[in-house]
């Protein structure tokens, strides 16, 4: 049902080419990661890239992904998006994971930001990121080096107090002001 | 009432007519029946020389009356001529009676844990191979485990003899027909679980080209969170130095996991350290140069925790700001790593930078700190293969792939410690020996084997035991390794290769090259051995002479003992593991140094330099020495160090770590330095406690004790050079007040303790190091009784000659050996009596060479 659903949510532009959210692009530098970790992945390539939507587009050589197909039972959009998750986890050990595209329009998202301690290291700011990044209902997530954490929220799903106990889960310490 | 003491004499074997009557006019008044001083009666003693006790007694007697220590002074003194003649008669009575015992006074013994680790590790060319922890405990009998009362066997050792081997053999034995591939690694100490969290709490911090590593800067006011983050971006994998602020402790060791040994063999390494002074975010030149520790760690089950065994290799320099890279070969055993501690930083829970509340973790402190750039691993490395363990065994048959029934048993290659790099490769095929000729093989290898394994010629009787025993193996179906092993192991389990086997009389040329072996090598003879000057020299240049110099000061100075106790860590914060290594291994390289420079027997007890590191010097308050390499320093005048009394080990292993016992130490300088060990304590005396408040001093407790007089005639002997010693404390540091845990007493000064060790104890009373040997012999501290011991090299040299002789020849020395030991030491003085001479001369001697 998990991928039957996501089904409908991959938009095919190409035979070949799929478009996804990314998870994992907490910072701008992370772009640079993301595009190194792909090129290591065979028959894939990272073809457009949008830090601010977090989506990218990816364009792939089906008979990369899967060697040996069945003809009589061709891989569909969900093995693909599966596939392409799996082989985008490895690379990046785990670090960057494909994401169901947005179905709220930006303008119906809530704009929370939360000050948390200094985040000079690239490692907090990333474990900072990903502590809010795959709760439900939030949609994209930055942070910078000052540590401000940026979240677009649906806010029919989730609120800044999840967040924040999040953020408290994960070990961080909030700025109080 | 006088007794008849003229038949005990007679009954002791003596011409009783002399002895008679020097007894009557000297001792008898005060040594009979009624008096009986020192608890003596000469005319109870009834039994002859044959029995032990009353043997010993009259050896005493002998003794006393040779040094003029009897009669006492106060009395009326024989004349010269009667002493010569009573000592002559009494001598010649105990030698006589000796005689009877003396075919073969050593017993047969077997091989110590030390010697049969180090007996197959020769054999076998493993010269790492761990086999003495598996092994039961040896004895000690007159200071030594050499000696046969000490070395008994049971069931209990079989079965360990039986794993030892099997352990060996399964080393030894090639399982491949070409080397394991020679791998080479550089490993960060980042990337590894346990550096990785000091990193996170700020103890340790990332370094790329000397400077601050820009993607994980050091912890500041907040911690860094979430380390699985950090390790899934790969910060900790880019080959960062690692800057450690924290010195090992019980609840953290730096490991080097991502490379573990898969193949036991040899690895050659190198290490690069330096050290920086840390301000706040600055890095700036070090307060000198910092050490840094590689140990060998052996990792118990799958490596998960702490607190693995180790050993340390050795510490090196972290020179100021610039890296040293250090390169050695080490052996490594299977499951074995390494793992690092920043040795020269204080061994104290403070510098938990950012864990016990220091403000700003890393970014707020100051202080020293060692880095590690990396460790580089390479091997395992193998001049030729089969390797020599396996051609000890099979010769140069090569290995072919086994197709047949019953194969030999291996152990599947399989790397069992997580988080390693390193894995074991596909093995392909079952490789073995298999000759044409199985039999003539098996006979050909045995009489090759049998030999050196057996420290001597094997007859043909016994190699064809083992013969026979391959061919019924191979009659019951077993391969030829099969077979081949199951004789190698009855071999090692044989009493052939576990006893000292000696002819009775003059030692044969394979006995003696076996003793000598033993004595400088620790290990069997790997070829017949001369006894001359040549071949001893040759000896004692080699490395495996270090054996001997270990060994023979770890029971004769109990260095073994080092870390027998944990010094108390509120009066002595300053003791940490790199002060206790540095220790022995200055009295290793002094004693080396008096070996190589052939000195005297004054610098076992005076000297004008001594062997340190800054550690060490630091201890000992002497300037100028930089560094954890252990070197020759000139001692600054009127130093109290020099010789082996005043060295820190010596005055460890003689306190409990809490408080100093004059009888402790002055017992243990009478046994092991002066030769004069002292009577042990009569039944039901209790002994004197220290007051560990420091309310009363040990001296004043002493003087109570000798208030009673049976306790006050050896008291006057034991407590001198106790005192003396005084002047040191349990680690071995110099003081003039004791160190008390009472509120009351003075604040102590810091000295030379590192700034970031808190100091909660206090000062006590004075100490009080005088004392006196004799009526003539009196001393104001320890440099005077130093002055004093030194001035009777005869005795420190006849000491040592009989400690060296009890250690080689695994017997005591007997009172009928004492013409022999004389020419020794007269030998030796002839020749400037240095220690060398001293070695030569025994190796030379009659006692040396005689069952």
């Amino acid at each position: 049902m998990k991928y039957a659903f996501l089904f409908f949510l991959v938009t095919s532009l190409h035979a070949d080419e799929a478009r996804h959210r990314i998870i994992g692009l907490s910072e701008p530098a992370r772009e640079q990661d993301l595009r190194t970790q792909t090129q290591t992945i065979p028959g894939v390539d990272l073809v457009s890239l949008n830090f601010a939507t977090t989506e990218a587009t990816f364009r792939y050589e089906l008979s990369a992904l899967f060697p040996a197909i069945n003809p009589k039972k061709p891989p569909n959009e969900t093995d693909i998006t599966q596939k392409l998750d799996s082989l985008l986890k490895a690379a990046s050990r785990g670090t960057f994971t494909l994401k169901p595209r947005a179905t709220l329009p930006e303008d119906k998202l809530h704009k929370i930001d939360i000050q948390v301690g200094l985040l000079d290291c690239k490692g907090c700011r990333y474990g900072a990121y990903i502590a809010i990044a795959k709760l439900d209902g939030v949609e994209h997530t930055t942070v910078n080096e000052a540590g401000l954490l940026t979240a677009w929220i649906d806010p029919a799903k989730t609120k800044r107090e999840a967040l924040i106990e999040a953020l408290k889960k994960g070990r961080l310490e909030l700025v109080t002001p | 009432m006088m007794k008849p003491l003229a038949l005990t004499l007679l009954a002791c074997g003596l011409n009783a007519t002399e002895p008679k009557a020097f007894f009557d006019t000297h001792c008898i008044d005060c040594h009979d029946a009624d008096t009986h001083k020192g608890n003596l009666d000469l005319a109870a003693f009834k039994q002859d020389l044959g029995d032990a006790e009353n043997f010993a007694k009259w050896v005493m007697i002998h003794d006393r009356i040779e040094s003029g220590e009897m009669p006492p002074k106060k009395k009326a003194r024989p004349s010269a001529a009667e002493m010569k003649s009573v000592i002559a008669e009494l001598g010649a009575a105990l030698v006589k009676a000796e005689k009877i015992d003396a075919e073969g006074r050593t017993g047969l013994r077997r091989l110590t844990r030390v010697e049969y680790e180090n007996t197959l590790r020769d054999l076998f060319d493993l010269p790492g191979i761990a086999l003495q922890a598996g092994l039961p405990s040896d004895g000690s009998a007159h200071g030594f485990d050499t000696n046969s009362d000490a070395l008994d066997i049971s069931h209990v050792n079989m079965a360990k003899y039986i794993e030892a081997a099997d352990k060996t053999l399964d080393m030894a034995i090639a399982t491949r027909p070409e080397a394991p591939p020679v791998e080479k690694v550089r490993l960060s100490l980042a990337g590894n679980y346990e550096p990785d969290i000091q990193i996170m709490s700020g103890d340790a911090m990332l370094l790329r080209d000397k400077q601050l590593d820009p993607d994980v800067p050091p912890a500041g006011k907040y911690a860094h969170v979430n380390q699985g983050a950090h390790e899934s971006l790969g910060l900790f994998e880019k080959g960062s130095s690692v800057g450690v602020f924290k010195h090992e402790d019980e609840t953290w060791n730096a490991y080097f996991r991502k490379f573990v040994a898969l193949y036991p063999g040899r690895y050659h390494v190198k290490a690069s350290y330096w050290g920086i002074w840390w301000d706040k975010g600055k890095i700036l030149p070090a307060r000198g140069v910092e050490a840094a520790r590689l140990s060998v760690v052996q990792f118990n089950d799958n490596g998960r925790g702490g607190q693995h065994p180790s050993y340390v290799v050795g510490y090196y320099d972290a020179p100021s700001l610039e890296s040293k890279v250090h390169e050695l070969d080490v052996w490594l055993n299977t499951k074995e790593g390494f793992g690092y501690n920043s040795a020269s930083l204080a061994h104290v829970v403070l510098y938990r930078v950012g864990t016990w509340g220091q403000v700003d973790r890393t970014m707020g402190f100051t202080g020293p700190c060692v880095v590690s750039d990396w460790l580089e691993v390479e091997g395992p490395l193998h001049d030729v293969w089969p390797p020599r363990g396996h051609r000890a065994l099979f010769g140069n048959t090569p290995l072919t792939e086994f197709k047949g029934a019953r194969p030999p048993v291996r152990k599947p290659l399989k790397q069992e410690v997580i988080g390693t790099n390193n894995r074991a490769p596909q093995e392909k095929g079952l490789w073995t020996v298999q000759p044409e000729q199985p039999l003539v093989e098996a006979d050909r290898l045995l009489a090759s084997f049998l030999p050196k394994a057996f420290r001597r010629q094997v007859t043909e009787d016994i190699r064809q035991q083992y013969v026979t025993r391959v061919d019924e193996r191979l009659k019951a179906g077993d391969c030829f390794e099969s077979a081949m092993r199951w004789a190698y192991r009855a071999a090692l389990c044989s009493p052939h290769f576990l006893y000292h086997i000696e002819p009775m009389g003059h030692l044969d040329e394979h006995a003696l090259a076996a003793r000598l072996s033993y004595f400088l090598w620790n290990s069997a003879p790997n070829e017949t051995l001369k006894c001359d000057h040549t071949t001893v020299e040759r000896m004692l240049k080699d490395p495996k002479s270090q054996r001997f110099i270990e060994n023979f000061l770890a029971q004769w100075l109990k260095l073994s003992a080092i870390a027998a106790n944990d010094p108390d860590k509120k009066l002595y914060p300053e003791f940490s593991p790199y002060l206790q290594d540095s220790m022995v291994s200055e009295t290793r390289a002094y004693f080396r140094e008096l070996i190589e420079n052939d000195l005297d027997a004054s610098y076992l007890v005076q000297s004008d330099f001594a062997m340190l590191n800054e550690k060490l010097a630091v201890h000992y308050g002497i300037p100028g020495v930089s560094g954890p390499k252990m070197r020759r320093v000139k001692l600054p005048k009127d130093c109290p160090r020099g010789g082996f009394l005043t060295q820190a080990s010596i005055l460890k292993i003689t306190a409990n770590g809490t408080t100093t016992s004059p009888v402790v130490r002055g017992a243990y300088v009478m046994a092991r330095l002066l030769g004069k060990p002292p009577e042990p304590p009569p039944p039901n005396v209790p002994a004197v406690e220290p007051d560990v408040q420091g309310a009363t001093t040990i001296r004043e407790l002493l003087d109570k004790h000798r208030a009673d007089s049976s306790c006050a005639s050896c008291h006057a002997q034991i407590d001198p050079p106790g005192f003396a010693l005084e002047s040191f404390d349990v680690i071995g540091g110099q003081r003039e007040r004791y160190r008390s845990l009472n509120e009351k007493g003075d604040p102590a000064p810091r000295g030379s303790i590192d700034p970031k060790i808190g100091i909660s104890f206090k000062l006590g009373p004075q100490v009080d190091a005088s004392g006196q040997i004799s009526d003539s012999q009196q001393f104001s501290g320890i440099a005077d009784f130093k002055t004093l011991l030194a001035a009777d090299k005869h005795q420190l040299l006849k000491n040592l000659a009989q400690q060296l002789l009890i250690y080689a020849t695994g017997r005591p020395v007997a009172f009928s050996d004492r013409a022999a030991l004389n020419d020794i030491l007269n030998r030796t003085e002839k020749q400037g009596g240095g220690i060398r001479t001293l070695i030569h001369e025994i190796v030379l001697s009659p006692l040396f060479q005689t069952r």
